[in-house]
């Protein structure tokens, strides 16, 4: 190849990777531990779905059953997809199969004995879990994109039917607020109370008992079959925390999804509540419930814990707020929470690695003015003692740094403080293939070569010694590159690119540069080296 | 400018005292990791860490006795860095929660560690201006100004980048909020806000950090086949590249390098993460080079020869190359000690392991891949 093309080709990819790579700012992505911001995996629990389409279910056949007048001595839950009647009725066998067969299409029955076992379905099982996970992934968006941040990273992981979700929030500074308004499922209800006999509602408020005994006591030994137990926590005067039980009626008057919007809004004292709005026909139900009910008790739940227990004074249609010793902060997440929807299962934590800004202005300040530095002293250093072909290696070596750069831009590799670190190393390593072509040119030239022939003979073989030295590290980059965490990623993908440049600039740019400078004259017999 | 002119050292003639030398300092590096051994971090073991920067650091005890508010007096502390950066790393390990634990042991952490007096303080709506970020700043100012406000305003927002960008001049912690209220940004009205109900909180959290159980299995599991495949692939080429006991005497300079690393590590106690073994496998890869160029050029002398005395042969097969050997791990070098002296706490644990696994290796290149082949000759009485 001619030297005029020679130098047009080594133009041209150092122009197109000072394109990519120019401004540094905007070019290069940065990993988490030098931007700074939250990192999340978590899981979906999607048992927790399926047991509660599993409960539904359940009430169903209960419900069922009792209208039918079919007898039987109970149901049981034997495993999470498992549905047992116990003793049915013997002679109403054959109608209980077909009601089983029609209304519950999706189960497989099987007798035992006298006991019917249903089980669910495996493929809807797999539905099951399939929309949880989706939903999961929806409210957990929707709750980002409330907080507003800036190229956040919402994803699903976990191979087909995966139930990991990676959350990434670059800049994000609280991450304790931050993980709690995730993970909360904010699942509202409103929950009438049932007022043991001979108590009125603001009687019972004095009283309402710390222990499900005692509650159970109220009620003269035994609750009434629709009432259920619900705690409730708060703190007594002397700030330790109480636990209280609320009788309240199983069955929910209104829930979270009947919401249509909710904001943060100021009470009659102005402290801070939650003001909601209700769709149309909740708000229709809500009205009946409230005007049927005056002077009650109505709990509103959170996640099945009691936060307050109001009472009812007057007809209250679509649009109410929710009380619940409220800080400023706790008012707004709940309403964002809500706005965004309950979380269809329990959502827990797996990994967490959140980097404060500070920490990651401070790891690519001193990364970079390490790597600036130890750069520097290795051009100082080829100068000194390879003179003017010292010159040539040094602006191989910063033709190497753009290539470097260039390539991470236009690969959309992400760098990580190793990966500073190993740009460092492979200023280190990438100057020791020029280092084997002088030592190689000395040699000859001791021998009583010309210039030209030492020039040419240095070059020769360096391809396959170059390759040569740089083969063990690449293997351990490689497989350092497949089963790396983020940051190692990063270390391993600036040695590859890093030294394959360093090929192209200490071989092809560096004998460019030889030429270039022996072009002109014709038998030079001094060479600086 | 030249190195060496022509030099003619005798390795392998003090070939015992090296490598007596070597088997010193593998025996102490075993000794070290048998009892004191590896930092080893949460990546490996599981567990919540969280790096905070203090105002002023408080001494281990009393840091120990807040932690046992919330039971977790049994953490890990460790100062991190020089004393004036006053930053301190709190781990722990799992806790028996198993996956439940997820996340909320670095909220325990910090609340036990937050005095009460700045807790109550929080609690009322004042501002700690070190827990503190740009946006929550913001907000705060807007809300001063109308309690209503749903969001900051651009003066507000303003205000707050400022105070954030003189935070971290000052090292990303306010001593007290002085310098913060005479901001040109800062209006007198919330200037006065600031005096009054804000404060510069005791410490910042810089970072945090959880793995749980199966996060954590997965990344050892991930290592593993990690270190596995970079080992069986380096194993490979040697096999390939050299004949029987060539391979074995370049796997041993290679233990030794791991060995020495390792016990590097354990005596200094730094954190033995993903990234240091990224470290020490590069390592292994570039101080193979060395051994390679060398037994190169002593296959490439044997066969020509004249008269055989390895040990003669050995030396000046060392003997030449040891420009080129010297000359390219003297690079890398000079690029890890500055990677050394100026990297941050944050480099630090890799680029310590980079230098002595650097050390080792040029060390082991030349004083025992060398002489392990001779003593293979002599007293084994095989030949190459």
């Amino acid at each position: 190849m001619q030297l005029r093309w020679k130098i047009l080709l080594i133009l041209a990819v150092i122009g197109f990777a000072v394109w990519q790579a120019f401004p540094l700012q905007e070019t290069i992505r940065l990993g988490l531990d030098l931007r700074g911001g939250l990192n999340l995996v978590m899981q979906v629990r999607t048992d927790d779905a399926v047991r509660a389409e599993v409960d539904q279910v359940e009430e169903r056949l209960a419900a069922e059953l009792k209208e039918a007048g079919i007898a039987h001595a109970g149901l049981e839950r034997s495993s999470l997809t498992r549905i047992r009647i116990r003793a049915a009725e013997e002679a109403r066998a054959e109608e209980l199969r077909g009601r089983l067969r029609e209304g519950f299409a999706e189960w497989s029955e099987e007798r035992e004995g006298d006991d019917w076992v249903l089980d669910l379905g495996p493929q809807v099982v797999e539905d099951v879990r399939e929309v949880a996970v989706r939903q999961a992934l929806e409210t957990i968006r929707e709750r980002v994109d409330q907080f507003g941040v800036a190229e956040p990273v919402i994803q699903r992981q976990g191979l087909a039917g995966g139930e990991r979700i990676l959350v990434q929030l670059p800049g994000v500074e609280n991450p304790e607020r931050v993980k709690e308004v995730f993970i909360t499922p904010a699942f509202l209800e409103w929950k009438l109370a049932v007022m043991p006999p001979d108590l009125t509602p603001d009687e019972f408020r004095q009283v309402v008992p710390d222990s499900e005994e005692r509650l159970a006591g109220m009620f003269g030994g035994v609750l009434p079959e629709d009432v259920g137990v619900y705690p409730e926590e708060i703190t007594a005067p002397d700030g330790t925390p109480v636990r209280r039980f609320w009788p309240l009626k199983r069955a929910s008057a209104v829930s979270g999804r009947d919401l249509k919007n909710s904001r943060r809004d100021q009470g009659r004292f102005g402290e801070p509540v939650v003001g909601f709005t209700l769709t149309a026909e909740a708000g229709r139900r809500f009205e009946k419930l409230t005007r049927e009910n005056r002077g009650q008790l109505l709990a509103i739940l959170l996640d099945g814990q009691v936060i307050s227990a109001p009472r009812i004074n007057d007809v209250i249609s679509d649009q109410g707020i929710i009380e619940g010793g409220f800080t400023v902060e706790g008012a707004e997440d709940l309403a964002l929470q809500l706005r965004s929807g309950a979380l269809p299962a329990t959502v827990v934590i797996l990994e967490e690695r959140t980097v404060g800004p500070s920490l990651g202005a401070d790891s690519i300040r001193q990364g970079v003015r390490a790597s600036l530095a130890g750069s520097l002293v290795v051009a100082v250093f080829m100068i000194l003692y390879y003179k003017f072909s010292g010159v040539n290696a040094v602006i191989a070596l910063a033709l190497n740094l753009v290539l470097l750069l260039g390539a991470m831009a236009y690969l959309g590799a992400t760098l990580t403080l190793p990966g500073i670190a190993g740009i460092a190393l492979t200023v280190g390593m990438a100057v020791d293939a020029n280092v084997l072509v002088f030592e190689r040119i000395r040699e000859e030239r001791r021998l009583g070569r010309t210039v030209r022939s030492a020039v040419a003979g240095g070059f020769s073989k360096a391809l396959i010694t170059i390759v040569d030295s740089n083969v063990t590290t690449w293997i351990a980059a490689v497989f350092l590159y497949g089963y790396g965490t983020g940051p190692v990623k990063g270390f391993a993908v600036t040695l590859i690119i890093g030294l394959l440049a360093s090929m192209f600039t200490a071989l092809f740019v560096s004998r460019t540069l030889f030429d270039l400078l022996l072009g002109r004259r014709r038998a030079t017999d001094r060479l600086s080296i | 400018m030249e190195l060496l002119t022509d030099p003619k050292f005798d390795f392998l003639g003090r070939r015992n005292f090296f490598m007596g030398l070597s088997a010193l300092g593998i025996a102490a590096s075993i000794g070290f990791l048998a009892f004191r051994g590896l930092n080893l971090g949460i990546e490996f073991l599981g567990g919540t860490e969280v790096v905070l920067r203090f105002r002023e650091a408080p001494e281990e005890e009393e840091i120990r006795a807040r932690l046992d508010r919330e039971n977790l007096a049994d953490a890990q502390i460790q100062r991190l860095g020089r004393p004036e950066d006053r930053e301190v790393l709190i781990r722990t390990g799992l806790l028996p929660g198993g996956e439940e634990e997820g996340g909320e042991t670095s909220r325990r952490l910090t609340d036990a560690l937050r005095p009460p007096e700045e807790r109550e303080r929080t609690a009322r709506g004042d501002l700690d201006l070190n827990a503190a970020g740009a946006d929550a700043i913001a907000l705060w100012l807007a809300r001063r100004s109308d309690p209503a406000a749903a969001g900051p305003t651009a003066e507000a927002e303003s205000a707050a980048a400022a105070i954030a960008r003189l935070r971290e001049q000052r090292g990303g912690i306010f001593t007290d909020p002085a310098g913060a209220l005479e901001l040109p940004e800062v209006s007198p009205e919330w200037g006065s806000a600031l005096a009054a109900d804000a404060f510069a909180g005791e410490f910042v959290v810089r970072e945090v950090g959880f793995i749980g159980p199966s996060a954590g299995q997965e990344l050892r599991l991930k290592t593993y086949w990690a270190v596995a495949g970079a080992m069986a692939g380096i194993l490979i080429y040697i096999w390939l590249r050299f004949r029987f006991f060539w391979g074995f005497a370049a796997v041993a300079a290679i233990v030794h390098d791991v060995l020495i690393t390792l016990g590097g590590m354990s005596v200094t106690q730094k954190e033995f993460s993903l990234p240091v073994v990224a470290a020490v496998l590069t390592v292994i890869g570039f101080s193979l080079n060395d051994t390679i160029v060398i037994f190169d050029r002593i296959r490439e002398n044997l066969r020509t020869a004249r008269v055989r005395d390895l040990a003669a042969l050995l030396n000046q097969s060392i003997n030449q190359t040891l420009s080129r050997t010297l000359l390219t791990s003297l690079t890398v070098l000079f690029v890890v000690i500055t990677l050394n002296l100026f990297g941050g706490t944050k480099m630090n644990s890799l680029s310590f392991a980079l230098l002595i696994g650097l050390f080792a290796g040029i060390y082991s290149t030349v004083f025992i891949a060398s002489p392990l082949l001779l003593i293979w000759e002599r007293t084994l009485g095989r030949r190459l």
